[in-house]
């Protein structure tokens, strides 16, 4: 067996991991600049009138996520800074493109929809559409990931990516789009078919199992496939859900049984369990160095 | 946990993918354990220990002592 002397020198090389409340800031500052994006998307949606401070709600929400996304920067190593940074602005760009383009299609394709929601007061059902395209736009980056190895960013300490590899983790990557397709289609499907009352939707019904069973098969393929560090990013944020919808759903439950005027919706209900698994995955997912 | 893996890698003169391909896990595990984003699970700690023929405690680097 070889021996080594340097323990001391090898702790101290080691990278330092940031501090967690700078990682809860920055997650909690990008929480209020995608709301604030997110409320001006909803108003111009539904057909608000725009006021000057939704215009500074804008700026200041776009300003926080270039400043966040510089301040990540930080992490590269200072050789390859610039080159990261216009990788970074190229994807940037086209993820803005991709974004507006996107609306663009909702809105044209869903508009008409999108207003009879809003007319009939159905604002989960409105947020459970945002959520959708939200899932979407995930899967569609996934796409264009798997679909050129130039678009795989690459992480700090990271080497990049052989011809090999990427052929090896391009099947991952799409099992991983067509799976977050399918929380999409399960979105959609609940948010436009839950507004007909009366007569029991058996199409919305089937389509919402297919694409059920489509996003576990998906889930399952990857499991089998993929190696210990998806498991574990998986088992991770699977119990970290489960603690905090566990919580929320009580306290919920508690306040609308208790008289408290609070409404205990299904559709509330699936798009705040949608909305936490989404933002636990994906932070578990960063934190564990899987993404 | 901090760990040495990188060193090591970088000894036998193996890129990430190499190691990966030995070790049989993806490209992404192996700089996860290099950034101590993530700890391996115990098979493949010791996995590592016997290609770079080194102690599992050579690699990772663990602070705690017991009480005396």
């Amino acid at each position: 067996m070889k021996e080594f002397d340097d323990m001391d020198q090898a702790i101290e090389t080691a990278t330092p991991p940031r501090a967690a409340i700078s990682k809860l800031a920055d997650f909690i500052l990008l929480l209020l600049a995608c709301g604030g994006l997110g409320y001006c998307a909803g108003k111009f949606i539904a057909g608000g009138d725009f006021a000057v401070s939704d215009g500074l709600i804008i700026v200041a929400g776009t300003g926080i996520i270039f400043a966040l996304i510089q301040r990540r920067m930080k992490d590269f190593p200072v050789a390859t800074r610039s080159q990261d940074a216009r990788r970074q602005l190229s994807q940037m760009a086209i993820g803005a493109v991709t974004g507006v383009a996107g609306m663009g299609l909702v809105l044209l394709l869903l508009g008409d929809r999108l207003e009879q929601l809003t007319d009939q007061r159905l604002y989960w059902n409105l947020a459970a559409v945002f959520l959708s395209i939200m899932y979407i736009l995930c899967a569609a980056i996934i796409a264009m990931l798997a679909a050129n190895k130039k678009m795989m960013t690459v992480k700090p300490g990271e080497e990049p990516l052989s011809d090999e590899e990427f052929a090896d983790t391009r099947p991952l990557l799409f099992w991983a789009a067509i799976g977050m397709l399918a929380y999409g289609l399960i979105l959609g499907i609940t948010a436009f078919s839950s507004s007909n009352e009366g007569e029991p939707n058996w199409f919305a019904l089937a389509a919402l199992i297919a694409a059920l069973a489509g996003q576990w098969s998906c889930s399952y393929i990857l499991w089998r496939r993929y190696d210990e560090l998806y498991r574990e990013v998986t088992r991770t944020a699977c119990a970290v859900s489960f603690v905090i919808i566990e919580v929320m759903i009580i306290v919920w439950a508690g306040l609308a049984l208790f008289g408290f005027s609070v409404r205990f919706e299904p559709m509330a209900v699936l798009v705040v369990m949608m909305t936490i698994s989404l933002v636990t995955t994906l932070t578990v997912s960063v934190r564990r160095g899987l993404n | 946990m901090e760990n040495r893996l990188k060193e090591l890698r970088m000894a036998a003169a193996w890129s990430q993918g190499e190691l990966a391909l030995q070790l049989g896990v993806s490209r992404q595990t192996i700089n996860a354990v290099e950034t101590d984003k993530y700890d391996p699970s115990l098979p493949l700690a010791l996995r590592m220990a016997k290609l770079f023929d080194v102690p599992v405690d050579q690699i990772f680097i663990d602070q705690w002592e017991p009480k005396s």
